[in-house]
């Protein structure tokens, strides 16, 4: 399903009744603008009959055709309409033809009466008795007949002028409330970018957020995150604690043998019952295998010192490339070559921690190789496996648990097995394994597997 | 035309013998309109007859005219006030208005003009007593005096014989023979043996050029009008308005208007037994006015009164009681102009319906020019007659009654009447002079000098190609032909050749 913002929900859930409610309205209100248009035009030739009837009722009881075809004349300038003046359903006067004098009245079919207006097809009608001192003259009546179209076109101007104002006043409106919820979401965002910046950075000063109940969504979140970041420094002392229990673990594991070895060395340098050669050999086996265990507790021992770990979720191709980068401004002369399967793996870890495992492989790996390190990065199923590859003389796979355990000595002072045992120890406190096997450059292919997200 | 009352023969078929124009072809068409009779004068202040109205009105302007609708308005005046006691009346000429002659219109020859109304000469004079004194302020003000402040005054002016004439020009013996004016249409010629008027198009018109470029005014009989109209030959027969039902309306338009007339028969009180009020009023009665009126004339107005509809005055009815008399033993004559189209039926009608009442009645069919005579000389004892009016106002019909006055056709002596009407004209309050008004009509109804048979309603009809063609509701002589135009795609103007 495609997911939209907030704002467009909204205003789209909005929209239908936005423009039935502005239609609607527009509708109503230039409808009654236009019939108050229209009633008030055709009530003011009404009144305007009404008002010129006394006058009118004294021109017929003079007889006087010239004066009143003058009168008529001028109301019907100003009404824009035809007048007649029938007495006796007989034109006495009339504003547009003298041929219908003193013919018979012949009134435009109407269809429908509006109050004292009678609509016809082409036509609007409306008739005044005349009166004088409010007694009604016998059968004297003044049609005021007016065009339907021209008397329809202003109502229909009305009509329109009030119809497109409203529309523009709710398009304005319509405007103005997007705007309106725009920054009525405008919390939300904050509270988004927020929450976000809470995720990634841990940044948690912001504005306060006006909207309550985004407040204490906001404050629900912060103290969920601290709670989380709380639970986390537990779960990492708890871990710290039990690797440190396990490193305990594995050094009293690892030197059980040699301190058995030394007991029976010691044993087999005084037991007079073996042969000289082999009481000095045992004798001269002692001081090596007291150096060997002194070199594993001193190897334990910094191991041991290590500041604890922080596994965050992060991109692990990132820390192998600043490994890469580190080691590569101090050789030249070897080639470091790296494939990634992705170039976004998203492992927890800690960046320092492993980045430091994977310069003491890469180091080895340089020193041992003739010509070329190969790193690359692997993803099979829930592991990620690390290779550090060379094309050396490789490692005699009997003596590298020696060396993981740093029991181990190279020809560089221990520092091989000082290295391959912090990197174990590294990759260890982060759940994983440190596996050797020969690679097929021919030289040493140490493996680091770790868990994936 | 008789004093008081525009008195015109709508249906006359004057009794001569078409002489179908021959038009030589033209650079642009002629308007044609058909005219019952040449103008018997082309001097405004002279004519007493519709057509010499008519044509006048084409030829000349004077201050004011009427709009269709009888609103005044400005024609070389471009504004007017009244003072407040209502007898000073002051105009501002337009500018630039031109006679035909090129020469500029001032208000020394409206002074002029309207000056000669007033002179003995005039047979207008009686619509222009109202003024005292008359004076061109300067080139375009003019200042007319009233004895009594007259509302009507204005309409009088913008009737068709407030005329303006150059002044410097009207002494030319020769003036009114090759007339020249400031109106929309300049006179070029009068064809005696063809009968006809031409004029053009008065290219400096105040108004505008008129849109038809040539008119021809041509006389003829009601008859020979329909045939060249019927071919084709005449755009404009609107000096006959012709009954709804004609057919030559399916081949042109119809143009319908009442119009400000009322058709009567006039009783003459100094012939017996016209003489008798009672007598009077029971004749009155007695003619078959509805029934005349739906068999000749079916779609006229029914006449109220005197007045015309739509006129101050029309609505004055008045019953009058005759159940005691008895129709006199005399005979009684009614004169009919003959050249009525169905003058014949009309005298079987009447003389059968009132021969059933007791009444001795002969209706004679006689020429129109004898019947004018006999008006004139008040020989007649009842005659049929149409009365226009000249302004709208009831003023000019009752001016026919008042006793000093000598076209009163009837003879009619009321010293009640007579006051009514000075009266009423200094009255500037509408409604006061309206009470006036209808006081002296209803004196006029109960003597009973006047039968009022109809107002008619004119059915103008014009050629299709005729535009722009608005009637008046006052008479077919304030027609503005100045704003008729003629379709460019018509040529009617293949015109009668002989």
């Amino acid at each position: 399903m495609k997911s939209m913002s907030l704002f467009k929900h909204v205003n789209s859930s909005l929209n239908p009744y936005r423009w039935a409610i502005s239609v609607l309205a527009a509708v109503l209100i230039s409808g009654l603008f236009a019939g108050i248009s229209l009633e008030s035009r055709l009530d003011t030739d009404k009144k305007m009959a009404e008002s010129l009837a006394p006058y009118l009722a004294t021109l017929i009881e003079s007889s006087d055709r010239p004066e009143l075809l003058r009168v008529l004349q001028s109301i019907a300038e100003a009404t824009k309409s035809d007048v007649v003046l029938t007495q006796d359903e007989t034109v006495f006067a009339s504003s547009r033809s003298l041929e219908e004098l003193d013919r018979k009245f012949i009134k435009p079919k109407t269809f429908v009466r509006f109050f004292d207006i009678d609509f016809g097809n082409n036509e609007i009608v409306t008739t005044t008795n005349i009166k004088k001192s409010g007694q009604s003259l016998e059968d004297s009546k003044v049609y005021i007949i007016s065009p339907l179209l021209p008397s329809m076109e202003s109502t229909l101007g009305i009509f329109l002028g009030a119809f497109v104002a409203s529309i523009l006043i709710s398009l304005f409106s319509a405007r103005q409330m997007r705007k309106a919820i725009k920054k009525a979401l405008r919390p939300m965002d904050q509270l988004h970018a927020e929450i976000e910046g809470m995720i990634t950075d841990g940044h948690l000063e912001s504005e306060p957020i006006q909207i309550r109940e985004l407040e204490e969504i906001r404050n629900t979140v912060r103290s969920t995150k601290t709670a989380l970041d709380n639970a986390k420094d537990q779960l990492a002392e708890t871990k710290a604690k039990k690797l440190s229990s396990d490193a305990y673990k594995r050094l009293i594991h690892d030197l059980h043998n040699p301190v058995s070895a030394l007991r029976q060395m010691a044993s087999l340098a005084h037991d007079e019952t073996q042969d000289l050669e082999t009481q000095t050999e045992a004798a001269n086996s002692i001081p090596r295998l007291a150096d060997q265990i002194l070199s594993q507790v001193t190897s334990a021992k910094k191991n041991l010192e290590q500041e604890p770990i922080a596994l965050r979720d992060l991109n692990i191709v990132d820390c192998i490339k600043d490994g890469i980068r580190q080691v590569q401004t101090l050789e030249n002369f070897k080639s470091i070559s790296a494939s990634f399967q992705d170039e976004h793996i998203t492992v927890p870890h800690d960046p320092l921690l492993l980045k430091r495992a994977i310069v003491n492989l890469l180091e080895n790996g340089i020193e041992a190789a003739k010509s070329r390190v190969r790193v690359s990065v692997l993803r099979n199923d829930n592991n990620t496996i690390i290779k550090v590859c060379d094309d050396g003389a490789g490692m005699d796979e009997t003596k590298v648990p020696v060396y993981l355990q740093g029991r181990g000595q190279s020809g560089k002072a221990n520092r091989q097995a000082f290295g391959l045992s912090s990197t174990n120890h590294i990759v260890r406190s982060h759940g994983g394994k440190l596996i050797y096997r020969k690679s097929d450059l021919g030289g040493s292919s140490f493996e680091i597997r770790l868990g994936v997200i | 035309m008789f004093s008081g009352g525009r008195l015109l023969f709508l249906v006359i078929a004057i009794g001569f013998i078409i002489q179908s124009p021959s038009y030589a072809q033209s650079p642009s068409p002629a308007y044609v309109k058909a005219i019952y009779s040449l103008p018997l004068s082309l001097d405004p202040i002279k004519m007493n007859d519709t057509a010499s109205l008519a044509v006048g009105n084409l030829i000349y302007d004077g201050l004011l005219k009427f709009s269709p609708s009888l609103k005044i308005e400005g024609a070389l005046a471009e504004s007017w006030s009244t003072s407040k006691d209502g007898k000073t009346l002051t105009f501002k000429l337009k500018k630039n208005i031109y006679f035909h002659n090129g020469d500029p219109v001032t208000a020394a020859d409206a002074e002029f003009s309207l000056k000669r109304a007033l002179s003995s000469e005039s047979t207008v004079r009686k619509f222009y007593d109202s003024i005292k004194e008359i004076r061109s302020v300067n080139d375009s003000t003019l200042v007319i005096e009233l004895n009594f402040p007259f509302p009507p005054f204005l309409s009088v002016l913008a009737g068709a014989t407030a005329k303006v004439l150059p002044k410097n020009k009207v002494s030319d013996p020769n003036f009114f023979s090759s007339p020249i004016g400031s109106g929309a249409f300049r006179f070029t010629s009068l064809d005696s043996k063809k009968k006809e008027i031409n004029l053009v198009a008065f290219e400096k018109y105040h108004s505008g050029m008129p849109k038809i470029s040539r008119m021809i005014l041509k006389e003829t009989t009601e008859d020979e009008a329909l045939k060249l109209a019927r071919t084709g030959k005449i755009h404009d027969l609107a000096n006959w308005p012709l009954t709804e039902s004609d057919s030559i309306f399916s081949l042109g338009k119809k143009i319908s208007s009442p119009v400000a007339s009322t058709w009567i028969i006039g009783l003459n009180t100094h012939k017996a037994p016209f003489n008798k009020l009672k007598i009077r009023q029971l004749f009155k009665v007695s003619i078959p006015v509805d029934e005349f009126r739906k068999t000749f004339y079916p779609d006229s107005i029914k006449a109220n009164g005197y007045v015309p509809n739509g006129l101050t005055g029309s609505q004055v009815k008045v019953e009058l009681k005759v159940s005691d008399i008895r129709p006199p033993k005399e005979k009684i004559t009614i004169a009919i102009p003959r050249e009525l189209a169905r003058g014949q039926e009309m005298k079987e009608m009447i003389e059968k319906a009132m021969t059933s009442k007791g009444w001795k009645v002969e209706v004679n069919l006689i020429p129109w020019d004898q019947l004018m005579e006999g008006y004139s000389k008040k020989l007649h004892q009842a005659f049929l007659v149409a009365m226009n009016m000249d302004y709208p106002d009831a003023d000019f019909l009752l001016k026919n009654f008042e006793s000093d006055n000598p076209d009163n056709f009837s003879g009619l002596k009321n010293s009640k009447i007579d006051l009514l009407l000075k009266t009423s004209r200094a009255t500037q309050d509408r409604k006061q002079r309206e009470t006036y008004y209808k006081e002296a009509l209803r004196l006029i109804e109960e003597s009973a000098v006047t039968v009022n048979l109809f107002h008619p309603r004119a059915n103008y009809w014009v050629s299709k190609c005729v535009q722009n063609f608005i009637p008046n509701i006052l008479s077919d002589v304030y027609i503005d032909y100045s704003k008729v135009a003629l379709a460019s795609d018509c040529e009617t103007n293949k015109v009668v050749q002989q």
